[in-house]
């Protein structure tokens, strides 16, 4: 089957790594995407809070286009998932601003009524793809890694899709079956600060860093986020912390530049080279051979 | 007939009525001022008023205080508020709603410019169907925020060096359809 593929802004910006490894993935996994012809932003937390039916007609809109195309899509940014879920749920309910949003898309001579699925990465992996398949792709097992599960807010919050939004586990299944551990810590589901990391930087990188505070403090050794935001938040207040970076800084993943490193993926396909923090693949061997060494060290 | 002049201490007795008719303020009436909601928001304290202050001020008719506030545009969209709120108001969807009224009204807080960051988005949007992160930042930080600007040149060079730095902006394939829908939208949201 062909799934429709939202990627959303960050994706063909700051997040292209995501994009990247999310192809590389798909390619591997023999699942085939088709990418929304002419698709648009879907207004994320920005538009909705100047301009709500233009947020909701904006969000419309993609769903408009690919209900010519198909039903299920599937997008990497929850962001995106969660106001293309919104505009859904307006128009399936009949709720508020959905009238208005119609009339917008027909002065666009577009229609939509309702049918298109929209998926997040993570629950796709989990739900559609399934974790056994994921499983058997493995050729490379995570073992020896403890990775910390970073889920941020709009995944879980307000709506979980298939997960639990206070104590969500599909990120935690998707580490197990890549072979390695999960590192549990204090605020997987905290914020990172969202745009404020652009509007009140000094703020936005308190916030991260407390984050990732937690996950050292849980002795990871990789952070794996569904979000492109959450990624690049992260990475951008370690960047902030100390230059050049030192041994200690933790490599920030997102979904699936983690599930390509267990899928044996080489580093160029999952776009290690775009992470902020310079030299993320060396430090994704190191901490790999430091957890083994503790490993050694404790038979 | 309407009476043409409001007094502005009508107005302001009105005002929980008009928060509780718009679509997100359905149950605003049954704010329990529990407090959980300031106890759960990650960002109060950046906020004038935390979370259910506003709720307090709403009920008391503080218009002019609630709508001038930085608190709704520090809110980051979390929302670990709503999925805690006892009374299950939808806090995150008002905090949008409050933004949009401060604008609507023109008293956006003098406290913040964070309003700039959100109103450059939008109309980068508008215009070309996608976001460009270069030129967003370049709008908003390069007149009010030039020192600031200069301490993200590192990062800026480095995100350049790795390639994720679009220059180009965005074409949207059918700009006359894509253009309707924004003036049509925006149409509709200045007559709400
Ligand atoms: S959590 Fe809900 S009920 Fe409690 S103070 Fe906040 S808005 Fe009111
Ligand atoms: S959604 Fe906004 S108000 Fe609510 S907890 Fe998050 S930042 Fe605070």
């Amino acid at each position: 089957m062909k799934y429709l593929y939202y990627p959303g802004c960050s994706s063909k910006g700051t997040s292209r790594a995501y994009e990247e490894s999310l192809l590389s993935v798909c390619r591997k996994l023999g699942i085939e995407l088709e990418e929304l012809e002419d698709w648009t932003c879907c207004g994320a937390t920005s538009v909705v809070a100047v301009n709500k039916v233009l947020a909701f007609a904006l969000s419309a809109r993609n769903l408009a286009l690919a209900e010519q195309k198909g039903k299920e899509m599937v997008t990497p940014c929850p962001s995106c998932w969660l106001m293309l879920t919104k505009a859904n749920n307006a128009f399936r309910e009949g709720t508020e601003p959905a009238d208005k949003v119609r009339e917008a898309l027909a002065a666009g001579g577009l229609t939509y009524n309702g049918t298109v699925n929209v998926r997040h990465l993570m629950d796709f992996l989990v739900n559609v793809v399934g974790l056994e398949k994921v499983r058997k792709a493995v050729t490379n097992p995570l073992k020896g890694y403890r990775i910390a599960p970073y889920y941020g807010c709009q995944i879980v919050r307000p709506y979980a899709q298939n997960d639990d939004t206070y104590n969500p586990q599909n990120l935690e299944k998707i580490i197990e079956a890549l072979g390695a551990e999960v590192a549990q810590f204090e605020g997987k589901t905290t914020c990172c600060s969202g745009a404020l990391m652009a509007t009140m930087k000094d703020d936005g990188v308190e916030m991260s860093r407390n984050i990732l505070n937690s996950i050292k403090r849980a002795s990871a050794n990789i952070v794996v986020t569904p979000c492109p935001l959450c990624q690049l938040n992260l990475e951008l207040a370690e960047f902030d912390e100390k230059q050049p970076w030192k041994e200690t800084e933790l490599p920030v993943l997102n979904l699936s530049q983690l599930v390509g490193l267990g899928l044996g993926l080489a580093p160029k396909e999952l776009g290690l080279s775009r992470s902020i923090l310079p030299g993320v693949e060396k430090k994704i061997k190191t901490a790999k051979k430091y957890s083994a060494s503790l490993e050694a060290a404790e038979v | 007939m309407k009476k043409k002049t409001l007094l502005e201490s009508e107005q302001h007795r009105n005002f929980l009525e008009e928060i509780a008719a718009l679509p997100e303020g359905e149950r605003v009436l049954s704010c329990l001022q529990c407090g959980t909601c300031s106890g759960t928001c990650p960002v109060a304290p950046l906020m004038d008023y935390a979370p259910r202050q506003i709720f307090a001020m709403i009920r008391a008719g503080m218009k002019k205080e609630v709508l001038t506030s930085v608190t709704p545009w520090m809110c980051s969209s979390c929302y670990e508020c709503t999925v805690k709120c006892p009374a299950q108001i939808k806090i995150t969807e008002i905090m949008y709603a409050l933004k949009r009224e401060s604008i609507k009204q023109g008293l956006v807080s003098p406290g913040t410019d964070v309003y700039r960051f959100y109103q450059h988005f939008t109309d980068i949007v508008s215009k070309h169907g996608r976001m460009n992160e270069m030129l967003l930042m370049m709008k908003y930080m390069a007149l009010r925020h030039p020192v600031a600007m200069m301490s993200r040149v590192p990062v800026g060079l480095r995100m350049m060096m790795t390639g994720v730095m679009q220059v180009q902006p965005h074409r949207v394939k059918n700009a006359e359809s894509f253009q309707k829908i924004v003036e049509k939208a925006t149409a509709l949201e200045a007559r709400q």
